[in-house]
C-alpha cells in the first residue's frame, strides 16, 4: 500500500491563517491596521459586520482578508511566504503565527452501497424526498384541499409563499403565530411549498391552502389544551388534513386524542402525526410510537433516509392498541423552508416525515375526492413496500398519485365491426 | 392541575351543559371545544374523581406537555 502525496502534503488554499497576539485581539482597528501595513490588503471584512457573527460564503470568497474578531485570527488572501517577509521587515509584535490555510473535509465513512440499494439524492430540481415519494412525477397539486399545520407557527414573510392565502391562529398565550423557532415553517414548507421556489422544489402540495395553527411556542413547547384547540379550529375551518409534527413520550393512548381523531374522521378530517424520535436504533432501542400518534384514529408516520433505511431515531410500533407505525416518509436531511433571512434549512426527524404524508394525502384527496377513512385507506394502500419490518415502517413508503391517477380510464376500444377475417 | 375532559358522544350537542356541570363541580373551564367535544381547564387534584362521575363526561386526563428540540438541533 502506498501513501498518496496528498496525505503527506495536505492541500492548501494559497491563503494564510494569521494569529494575532493578545495585545490586539478584539481591537478591530489595530488588527486592520496591522493587516494593512503588512500586506496592503484592500477589502477587509470582519465577522462582527454580520449578524450573529456568521458571515456568508460569497463574502469569504471575494474579500482580501477576513478577520475573526472574537478569535484574534484572520484569513488573508496571500501566500504565507509573502506575509512572513513583511512581518520580519515591519518587526511587528502583533502577529504570533502565520500558517497556510488547509483544505478541510467532512469526516465521512465511505461505504460502498450494496448493488441493490435504492438511492435518492437532492438535485437541482427536487429534494430527495419528493423524488422518493414520486411527487416529482405527480400532476396533482392539492388544489381545493385545506391542510392545517399545527406547529411553531410560520414565517408569513417568506418569499416562497408570497401571494398564498394563509389563515392563521395562535393558541400560545402572548405569542403571535409568526414562527420564532423554524420547525413550523419547515413542516409547512414540506407539505405545501411552492412548485417553483427559489431553489429546488421541496413542497408536496403547492396549491393546497395553508392553515397555520400555532400550538408550540417559539421555544418549542406546547400543552394538550392548545393542541386540542388547534385541532378544533382546523375542523371548524373545514381542513381535510391536519399535520402534527409533535409528540410526547407517553406510551398509553390518550382518550382525548383517540376520541378527537375519531371525531375528526367522522367530520371528514384526517390527522397525520409524527411517530416520534425516541428510538436509539444504533443502541438497540427501537423506542415506541409517542402520543398522539399512538391513537388508532391518528396516522403515525415513521422516518426513512435517502437509502430507504429506517432513521436511527424513528420510533417503532408500540404494543398498545393503535400504537403501530402506519406508514413511512422521508425524514433524514430534509430540505425545506426556514424563517428568513436563512430561507431554507436541512433538518431530520419524524417531524419532517409527517408533512410529506400530509401533503401527499392532499394530492390523493384532490384526485379521488376521498377524505377521512377512505383517504386513509388509499394513502396506506398506495405505499411502496420496503424491505423493512412493518413494526418500523408500517405499510411502507408513502407515494404520490401518478400523473394519470384520477383521470377516467379510457374505455377499451371496441373492435371495428367489419368483415370477419378468415 | 390542568385537565382535558372528553365529552361523551351522547352529550356533544349539550356540551355547554357539561361545561356548566364541570364549573359547578369546581373546575375552572378554559375552553369548550365544540367541534371535537373536548373541554379543557384546571381543578384541584382531589376534585378529579368528582368530575369523572359527572353526566356527559367520558374521560378526564391530566394534561401533558410537549417539547420539540431547539432550532439548531439536527433531529427535531
Amino acid at each position: 500500500m502506498s501513501t498518496t502525496p496528498q496525505e503527506l502534503n495536505p492541500q492548501t488554499t494559497g491563503r494564510s491563517v494569521v494569529v494575532f497576539s493578545e495585545d490586539v485581539r478584539g481591537d478591530r482597528a489595530a488588527v486592520a491596521e496591522a493587516l494593512r501595513l503588512l500586506t496592503g490588503v484592500g477589502t477587509v471584512i470582519a465577522t462582527s459586520d454580520y449578524e450573529d457573527g456568521a458571515l456568508d460564503a460569497d463574502a469569504i470568497g471575494s474579500a482580501d482578508a477576513i478577520t475573526f474578531d472574537a478569535l484574534g485570527v484572520a484569513v488573508v488572501a496571500r501566500e504565507p511566504g509573502e506575509l512572513t517577509a513583511a512581518v520580519a521587515s515591519a518587526a511587528s509584535t502583533s502577529i504570533l503565527t502565520i500558517e497556510p490555510e488547509r483544505m478541510m473535509y467532512a469526516i465521512a465513512v465511505e461505504e460502498e452501497p450494496p448493488e441493490t440499494s435504492v438511492q435518492f439524492a437532492d438535485d437541482v430540481y427536487y429534494t430527495w424526498g419528493l423524488r422518493a415519494t414520486a411527487v416529482d412525477a405527480a400532476t396533482a397539486t392539492g388544489a381545493g384541499i385545506k391542510i392545517a399545520v399545527l406547529d411553531t407557527g410560520f414565517d408569513f414573510g417568506h418569499p416562497d409563499f408570497a401571494g398564498r392565502t394563509i389563515t392563521e391562529r395562535s393558541f400560545i398565550t402572548g405569542e403571535e403565530s409568526a414562527d420564532g423557532h423554524g420547525h413550523g415553517t419547515h413542516c409547512a414548507g414540506t407539505a405545501l411549498g411552492p412548485a417553483l421556489p427559489s431553489g429546488r422544489r421541496y413542497g408536496v402540495a403547492p396549491e393546497a391552502e395553508l392553515f397555520v395553527g400555532k400550538v408550540l411556542s417559539n421555544r418549542g413547547g406546547g400543552v394538550d389544551a392548545g393542541i386540542l384547540a388547534g385541532i378544533d379550529w382546523a375542523l371548524t375551518n373545514g381542513c381535510q388534513i391536519i399535520s402534527m409534527s409533535l409528540g410526547a413520550d407517553v406510551r398509553e393512548v390518550s382518550a382525548a386524542y383517540e376520541t378527537v381523531g375519531r371525531r375528526a374522521l367522522n367530520a371528514g378530517t384526517l390527522i397525520v402525526a409524527a411517530a416520534g424520535n425516541n428510538a436509539n436504533r444504533p443502541g438497540g432501542d427501537p423506542g415506541f410510537v409517542a402520543m398522539p400518534a399512538n391513537s388508532p384514529s391518528i396516522m403515525a408516520v415513521a422516518a426513512v433516509d435517502s437509502q430507504l433505511a429506517i432513521a436511527p431515531f424513528s420510533s417503532g410500533s408500540n404494543p398498545v392498541e393503535g400504537g403501530a407505525v402506519d406508514i413511512a416518509a422521508p425524514g433524514v436531511r430534509v430540505y425545506s423552508s426556514w424563517p428568513m433571512p436563512q430561507r431554507a434549512n436541512f433538518i431530520s426527524g419524524t417531524s419532517q416525515a409527517a408533512p410529506h404524508v400530509a401533503g401527499i394525502a392532499a394530492l390523493w384527496s384532490q384526485v379521488t375526492g376521498e377524505s377521512a377513512d377512505a383517504l386513509w385507506k388509499t394513502v396506506v394502500g398506495a405505499a411502496r413496500g420496503l424491505d423493512l419490518p412493518a413494526a418500523d415502517v408500517g405499510a411502507g413508503l408513502v407515494q404520490a398519485p401518478g400523473p394519470d391517477a384520477g383521470s377516467e380510464p379510457e374505455p377499451a376500444p371496441e373492435p371495428e365491426p367489419g368483415p370477419a377475417s378468415y | 392541575m390542568n385537565v382535558t375532559v372528553t365529552v361523551a358522544g351522547s352529550h356533544l350537542a349539550k356540551i355547554e351543559d357539561v361545561a356548566a356541570r364541570l364549573r359547578s363541580a369546581g373546575m375552572q373551564v378554559d375552553a369548550v371545544l365544540g367541534a371535537v367535544g373536548i373541554i379543557t381547564g384546571s381543578l384541584p387534584e382531589q376534585r378529579l374523581s368528582s368530575i369523572e362521575a359527572l353526566q356527559g363526561v367520558a374521560a378526564v386526563e391530566k394534561q401533558v406537555g410537549f417539547q420539540i428540540a431547539p432550532p439548531d438541533a439536527e433531529v427535531q
